[in-house]
């Protein structure tokens, strides 16, 4: 249909495309990802996202202001709000998807991830790996400026760093794990629960059921905290006779990378 | 974190706005060769391989590019091409049809289209009606088939539902060369197939007749 078109061309503008919807570059999609919010914290943050004609447009893009403002169920804000996060995974192979596997009559649900996506993007457009834009890493960045100015640089920086190390906690690793590392970083209780709520609790969105349907043998949620960096999925295996629970650490490269560039 | 932008400026936003409304435009599958790639399989939920050869011969035929599209975007390439379900081909056209809704909306081009005048003096594009013209025409300019498509795409619309036989009295037109016809109205989705199997046209021609009127 498109004569002539150049495949690495249109590929470029494409990626291009979608970095630019990113939060980091965009106000109006940074909005959209930090909903829902109060008012008064939305007319402080972006004054320029509150006049009459701004509010018009962000409620035909499915943004309902009141006292709190949030994004409408089934609106165009929610669909990009979850695109936002599923460029984030893509552009920074971490991209999860359920795959069916067949055995003899059984089938089995899995979850496996898309990790070939910035070198193969790279190699179509003969580019270099680091050429390629990662919108999970600006953001990232942009997030651990911004904590390091809310609660300082040693306390942030403590507590994701000593994260970043592990690749998954068990059971009651996951509280030994909280209870260790707030007593290093010298966090008070309520310093440390907000630490954790901007940066890896808060809302637990479903993301897949492992095993079959007659025997399901477990749940995988995404953990979203409030600036949506997201490293955490919490996994709950289900057993004959007990439940099994398990964080893994995601991103850990490129937040590893994002807080060597902040903090140092 | 929010941008610098000076205190309620409009001016901050509508630069904001444009940025915004610019991406979501080149995300369209009537402006990118790849958006189009990948919408035209979902619409279609798998096409021949030697259909799309033809069509999208330098991601199809490059052994490269169909590397990357399947590591990238989760495209299979077997006798048929599809997209793997839940990979990211698949989540990307689906914001793409959210999008193509978007700039459906009159009202939301209106709002967006006055604040950015000076932009877009003729007004934001309709992408949903541009994706239909961009259909339109590929089909017109297919160099076997299309001259003729077209002229069955127009009875379909003349008649509003017609069966293989009416359309071959009507149009003068060989079975062999009448399927082939429809096959591409399929690809395109431009006609649908009713349980009686009468062809109709699909409904944004329906929305948009002007579409075809104007080849």
């Amino acid at each position: 249909m498109n004569e002539g078109a150049n495949v690495k061309e249109h590929m470029f503008n494409l990626i291009n495309v979608l970095a630019n919807l990113s939060p980091s570059r965009s106000i109006i999609s940074q909005l959209i990802l930090l909903l829902p919010e109060d008012l008064a914290v939305v007319e402080h943050s972006y004054p320029e996202a509150t006049s009459p004609d701004a509010k018009g447009i962000l409620e035909g893009l499915g943004v309902k202001f009141g006292d709190k403002v949030e994004r409408i169920k089934d609106g165009f804000a929610e669909a990009i709000h979850k695109h936002i996060h599923k460029t984030f995974d893509w552009l920074d192979d971490e991209y999860l998807y359920m795959e069916r596997i067949h055995y003899g009559y059984h089938v089995h649900d899995v979850v496996n991830k898309m990790s070939e996506v910035r070198s193969s993007l790279a190699k179509l457009m003969d580019v270099h790996i680091d050429s390629i834009p990662n919108p999970y890493l600006e953001w990232a960045k942009l997030v651990l400026k911004k904590l390091s100015t809310l609660y300082g640089k040693g306390k942030t920086f403590g507590f994701l760093k000593a994260l970043l190390v592990r690749d998954s906690f068990k059971d009651k690793d996951w509280q030994l794990f909280l209870n260790e590392v707030r007593t290093r970083i010298g966090a008070d209780p309520a310093e440390f629960e907000e630490i954790l709520r901007s940066t890896v609790i808060g809302e637990s969105e479903h993301l897949y059921r492992k095993g079959t349907s007659r025997h399901p043998e477990g749940d995988i949620y995404l953990e979203h905290a409030k600036y949506h960096l997201d490293p955490l999925l919490y996994v709950m295996y289900r057993y004959e006779s007990r439940i099994d629970h398990e964080y893994i650490v995601r991103h850990k490269e490129t937040l590893t990378k994002a807080l060597e560039e902040v903090f140092t | 974190m929010a941008g610098g932008g000076s205190k309620g400026s409009v001016s901050e936003f509508s630069k904001q706005l444009s940025n915004f409304v610019n991406a979501l435009m080149h995300l369209a599958p009537s402006r990118n060769y790849i958006t189009q790639f990948l919408y035209i399989v979902k619409m279609n939920g798998s096409v021949d391989y030697r259909i799309l050869e033809e069509a999208y011969a330098d991601i199809v035929k490059d052994e490269h590019a169909r590397e990357a599209f399947a590591k990238a975007f989760g495209v299979s390439f077997t006798d048929k091409i599809s997209l793997e379900s839940g990979k990211y081909g698949w989540s990307l056209t689906e914001f793409i049809g959210k999008v193509l809704q978007l700039f459906e909306d009159p009202d939301f081009r209106s709002k967006v289209g006055a604040l950015l005048r000076d932009e877009y003096p003729q007004g934001i594009p309709n992408l949903a009606e541009e994706w239909l013209d961009v259909r339109v025409k590929g089909l017109s300019s297919e160099p076997t088939y299309g001259g003729n498509a077209i002229k069955v795409l127009k009875e379909v619309m003349r008649v509003g539902r017609a069966k293989m036989e009416e359309l071959e009295r009507a149009l003068g037109l060989g079975r062999g060369t009448l399927i082939e016809c429809l096959k591409l109205l399929d690809l395109y989705k431009l006609v649908t197939k009713d349980f009686d199997g009468s062809y109709k046209p699909a409904d944004d021609l329906r929305k948009y007749p002007g579409v075809v009127e104007r080849i």
